[in-house]
């Protein structure tokens, strides 16, 4: 019998990714497991770091800002009321998304990881993002992918 | 030594290995990984190593197995951001894997092209002969 006991809810925190929060909720909610929300800051890369170095004081504080607004966001969607009486625990990580999920989850012995179909890029054209088509590939774990109800794919 | 030939296909990358033994096909496999992704794989022999790997797999099957190792070489590709081309296998049953892979940075390497992931599509292990001879598809 499957028994989901940890799942996994990766979100950018767009309106596209955070549509997967219900269904991961309601998962949880049936199989009484526990919800862990995971943010991937991604590593901010500028053409000529020099450069911009005199825009800004530097990477890494654009990179402390980030993570700052990030735990923010978090702290938002821990309260939000869709996850009502599940266990939910949040956590933040550094690099390229997919690598991260896929990661976490093998470390973590994630069971389900439930995700939007996109990002906050969310390009209409595509019929997967790039980073839910990863995760769904290399995942150790099942993935249910959620696309956005007002989400139609159109032929390029 | 195994020996990989590049089967047709419309799309996708398709081989077949044939190889000694069990652990030979496995050497197989990671080798028709390179050859897929390195633009100059002769090279490769003449780099040091940098890189070393666990990899410990279990599995139903052989096949599933199989399947596995090259998804989990495909991810340790990722993850460490090597090229992995070389394996020392401890221990091969038909349903364990116990070995470590060996390999260097990829920005060390001339990276032709990358593989998404082994499938299980048209996936066959069969022993024919004293060779053992899979084929594989890779989703490119």
């Amino acid at each position: 019998m499957v028994k989901y006991t940890a799942v996994l809810f990766p979100t950018d925190f767009s309106e596209f990714s955070n549509v997967a929060l219900v269904h991961a909720a309601y998962i949880c909610r049936s199989c009484n497991a526990r919800l862990i929300v995971l943010h991937v800051v991604e590593e901010v890369l500028l053409p000529d770091p020099i450069e911009y170095m005199g825009v800004y004081e530097s990477i890494n504080e654009i990179q402390k800002h980030i993570e700052e607004e990030a735990k923010k966001n978090l702290a938002i969607l821990k309260k939000d009321s869709r996850l009502a009486g599940i266990e939910v625990s949040t956590d933040i990580s550094n690099g390229k998304p997919f690598l991260e999920i896929v990661k976490y989850s093998r470390e973590n012995k994630i069971d389900l990881i439930v995700m939007g179909t996109h990002g906050s890029s969310g390009l209409n054209h595509v019929l997967f993002g790039s980073t839910a088509e990863k995760v769904v590939r290399k995942a150790p774990c099942p993935v249910l992918t959620v696309k956005h109800p007002d989400h139609s794919f159109s032929m390029p | 030594m195994p020996v990989i030939e590049q089967l047709e296909h419309s799309a996708d990358y398709y081989v077949r290995i044939v190889a000694d033994d069990a652990e030979d096909l496995f050497k197989g496999g990671l080798m028709s990984i390179v050859m897929y992704c390195v633009a100059d794989v002769d090279t490769l022999q003449s780099y040091n190593i940098t890189i070393s790997e666990p990899c410990k797999l279990s599995a139903e099957s052989i096949e599933e197995l199989f399947v596995r190792f090259l998804n989990e070489i495909l991810y340790k590709m990722d993850e460490k951001n090597a090229v992995f081309f070389d394996i020392s296998i401890n221990r091969l049953t038909g349903n364990l894997l116990d070995a470590t892979i060996y390999g260097v940075s990829r920005s060390t390497v001339d990276m032709e092209r990358e593989i998404k992931s082994a499938t299980y599509h048209n996936l066959a292990i069969e022993q024919v002969m004293k060779k053992v001879t899979a084929t594989v598809l890779f989703d490119v």
